[in-house]
This record gives C-alpha cells, sequence and structure tokens, in this order.
C-alpha cells in the first residue's frame, strides 16, 4: 500500500529539513506496565532522506516496516514522503489510512529536530498531513491546504494550553487572594510560570509557521493563530507579574520581620548587660578579697614546705658524701 | 471557585495514569486536547492505543488536585495568622 505524507518539521527560521540524527537509537513505547510494548528501529541514508522504518507491535516476533522515499523538502520546514507498506491491518498500517500515528510522528520528527523549549516527552502532538494521492509543493493549493492543516492544530493546541493556564492563573489568584495561603501561593507560582515559558516555547514554532504562511492560507486561519498568539503573550505578562508581586511580597515581609528580630535582639542583650553591670554590690567585692587572701596563704604555706623539704634533701646528701668519702680513704 | 475540575487534566479517569484508550472514560475531544498539550504520551500495544500521563500532566495535576503538607500548613498560618501578611495579586 502506498500512502503519502507531509511533515512539519518544527522550525524558527526558514530552513529546509536535514536529517541531523542519522543514527537514532531503537525505541521502546510502553504507557501501560506489563502490556506488550512497542519496538520502532529505523534505518537512515543521510543523503537521499531515506529511511526505513521497523516495528514490531506487541508478542509479534515478526518485525515489519515502512518505507519512507523522501520527495522533496521546502524552506517552511515541510517535508514530503512517500510511505510504502504492506497491508498488515496492524495499528499503525489502519491509522495511516487518515493520518499517521503520534509516535511514529515524533520518531520520524526526531531525525531532523532538536527537541528545544521543551521537553522531548512534551513535544507538540500534532497530526500529520497524509493524502492517497502524491501532492507536489508547487501544485496549485497544495500550500494553502498544508499550512492551513498544521495552523489549525496549533490554533488548536494553543487554544486548550491557554484555557488550563488561565484556570492556573485563577486557582493561584483564588489561594492568595481567598484563601491566604500565601506559602502554597508562592510555591504554586513558580510552577506557573514554568508552565508559562513551556507554553510560549511551542508558541515560538506557532509564530515561524505563521509568519511563513503569510499569503498561503486564507486571513480567518491566520488571523484566528494571530489572536491566540497575541492572549497567550498577554496572559504570559499576567502570570509572570503574579510570580514576582507574590515572591516580592513574602521576601519582603520575611526579610524586614528578620531586620525587626535581630534589632530586638541586640537591644535587648544591652538591656540586660546594663542591668546586670548597675546590680553588681559591695558583698562581691568582699568576698572575691577574702577568697584571693586565702589562695595567698596557701601558696605560701606550700612555697615553705618545698623550701623545707629541699633543705633536708641538702643535709641528706652531704652525710651520703662524707661517707663515701670515709669508705674511699 | 471550582472551574479547574471542568478541565480534561483534573479529571478522575487519569488517577490510574497509565492505561488503554479505549478504556479511558473520557470524549474523544478531552483525549485529544490532553494529547495536543502534552498531558499525555501515546504508544500501540499490540493492537490497542495506550496512554500515559507524562510528568508535565502529572505537575500539572498535582497543582489543581494535590493536598497541602503539615509542614506547608504551618507554613501559610505562620505567614497570614502570625506575621500577619496580607497580598492581593
Amino acid at each position: 500500500m502506498v500512502r503519502y505524507a507531509i511533515l512539519w518539521i518544527p522550525v524558527l527560521v526558514e530552513y529546509v529539513p536535514e536529517i541531523i540524527n542519522d543514527n537514532p537509537e531503537p525505541v521502546e513505547l510502553s504507557d501501560v506496565p506489563g502490556m506488550p510494548s512497542c519496538h520502532l528501529r529505523c534505518s537512515v541514508d543521510k543523503q537521499t532522506k531515506n529511511f526505513t522504518l521497523y516495528y514490531r507491535l506487541g508478542n509479534d516476533s515478526q518485525e515489519n516496516k515502512i518505507e519512507f522515499t523522501h520527495l522533496e523538502s521546502t524552506q517552511s520546514g515541510f517535508i514530503s514522503y512517500k510511505l510504502e507498506f504492506e497491508d498488515t491491518n496492524d495499528r499503525l498500517t489502519t491509522n495511516l489510512l487518515s493520518s499517521i500515528h503520534h509516535s511514529v510522528y515524533h520518531y520520524v520528527k526526531g531525525l531532523f529536530h532538536q527537541h528545544a523549549f521543551h521537553d522531548e516527552e512534551c513535544d507538540s502532538l500534532l497530526k500529520g498531513f497524509c493524502s492517497t494521492n502524491q501532492l507536489k509543493w508547487g501544485d496549485n493549493g497544495v500550500p494553502k491546504k498544508v499550512f492551513t492543516h498544521y495552523i489549525r492544530e496549533y490554533i488548536e493546541k494553543l487554544t486548550e494550553s491557554y484555557r488550563t493556564l488561565s484556570a492556573q492563573l485563577a486557582f493561584l489568584q483564588d489561594i492568595v487572594n481567598n484563601k491566604k495561603q500565601y506559602k502554597t501561593g508562592v510555591n504554586k507560582s513558580s510552577q506557573l510560570k514554568k508552565d508559562c515559558f513551556r507554553v510560549t516555547g511551542e508558541a515560538a514554532y506557532a509564530t515561524s509557521l505563521l509568519r511563513m504562511s503569510r499569503f498561503s492560507v486564507k486571513s480567518k486561519v491566520y488571523n484566528n493563530l494571530s489572536d491566540i498568539l497575541i492572549r497567550l503573550e498577554m496572559l504570559r505578562e499576567q502570570c509572570v507579574d503574579a510570580y514576582n508581586t507574590l515572591n516580592n511580597a513574602y521576601n519582603n515581609r520575611l526579610g524586614r520581620i528578620g531586620i525587626r528580630f535581630g534589632i530586638a535582639s541586640i537591644v535587648l542583650t544591652a538591656v540586660l548587660e546594663v542591668i546586670h553591670i548597675c546590680t553588681a554590690d559591695n558583698e562581691t567585692s568582699k568576698k572575691q578579697l577574702i577568697l584571693l587572701d586565702r589562695l595567698v596563704k596557701q601558696n605560701d604555706t606550700e612555697i615553705r614546705n618545698l623550701t623545707n623539704r629541699a633543705d633536708s634533701l641538702a643535709e641528706q646528701n652531704e652525710l651520703v658524701l662524707r661517707s663515701l668519702k670515709e669508705i674511699v680513704k | 471557585m471550582n472551574a479547574y475540575l471542568n478541565l480534561p487534566i483534573c479529571s478522575p479517569a487519569l488517577e490510574k495514569e497509565h492505561g488503554v484508550i479505549s478504556e479511558l472514560n473520557m470524549t474523544p475531544d478531552e483525549i485529544r486536547s490532553l494529547e495536543l498539550q502534552g498531558f499525555i504520551r501515546n504508544a500501540v500495544s499490540g493492537n490497542q492505543d495506550t496512554w500515559a500521563l507524562t510528568q508535565h500532566g502529572k505537575d500539572v495535576r498535582n497543582y489543581f488536585l494535590s493536598k497541602r503538607s503539615l509542614l506547608t500548613r504551618i507554613y501559610d498560618w505562620f505567614m497570614h495568622d502570625v506575621l500577619r501578611m496580607d497580598l492581593t495579586i
């Protein structure tokens, strides 16, 4: 069986897609532990951009393949392939009747595209453009069809992302303004900021696609995507503003409390020291003098005892010396 | 203020975090919305499409549905009731 696919390789500027990964790692896709996994591997010819995708679904020991023959590439990041495969009636080939399975499209994208501005596993799962007839980019109406397909996918994706981000911002505002949970709010605002930047990273590719499609699509389609991109940008500003306001206020508050505690500690220490000095009495001085006297007398006694012992030792030494002299005589 | 519960990512059907698409108790539009936003990834197992929550999907789900820990509750009480913090965003 034969199908034709025109795939969008996300680019930020006009660029003819080239294979950057000509030795891709085999992939084992498994979502559910205990269920058979899907094995994908690829052999690539970098020069011709042809490649063969081998796949094994579940416990099938037989490996099936889909031959991708490169037809043409365009400056706007589209790459056209002819797909040839056996009619095995499995999940992947059945999918090819209308589109190309997400996992296959994602794997193919990995040959041409580095996952920047987003995690690999979160790569936008746009539906690939598939057709039963060969479509040449230069034919009348083909760019319009293809651009419109992918722009509509991005409109749907970004509209849903906008809806989720708006809900996240409303949730944060509720936590902070109504429930007064500030520490929770600080944690949530960090997450919201990350999600915002993730979505705007995707929107960058949509902007690039929009720019390249300028005279190819209907103005209604063009305007719909422009509209959602502008609204996303405004929402991003709101989210970043909420993050900054909350974190600054939280940290400033902690800082001010810290300074006040510090000053109070210093003042308390000074007050206690003054009190201690003022309440020191004469009784204390007298007792200290008596103690000092006792120590001096004790020292004197010790010195006298040591002197006496030294004298008696000297006398004994003389006696020993005299007896030794008599023995020698 | 529970409008977020209508979002597909907050659906109780995603509690298991993985499964078979045909058994997922959600409409095709909702499933598509989750795929497009990168909240679920797809694979094929035998002759069935499967799904699993991505880390991003789990993070967003936790954003809405996770409960506060004891330490966070103490922090929140301390900031509002002891330190008298008051803020609007």
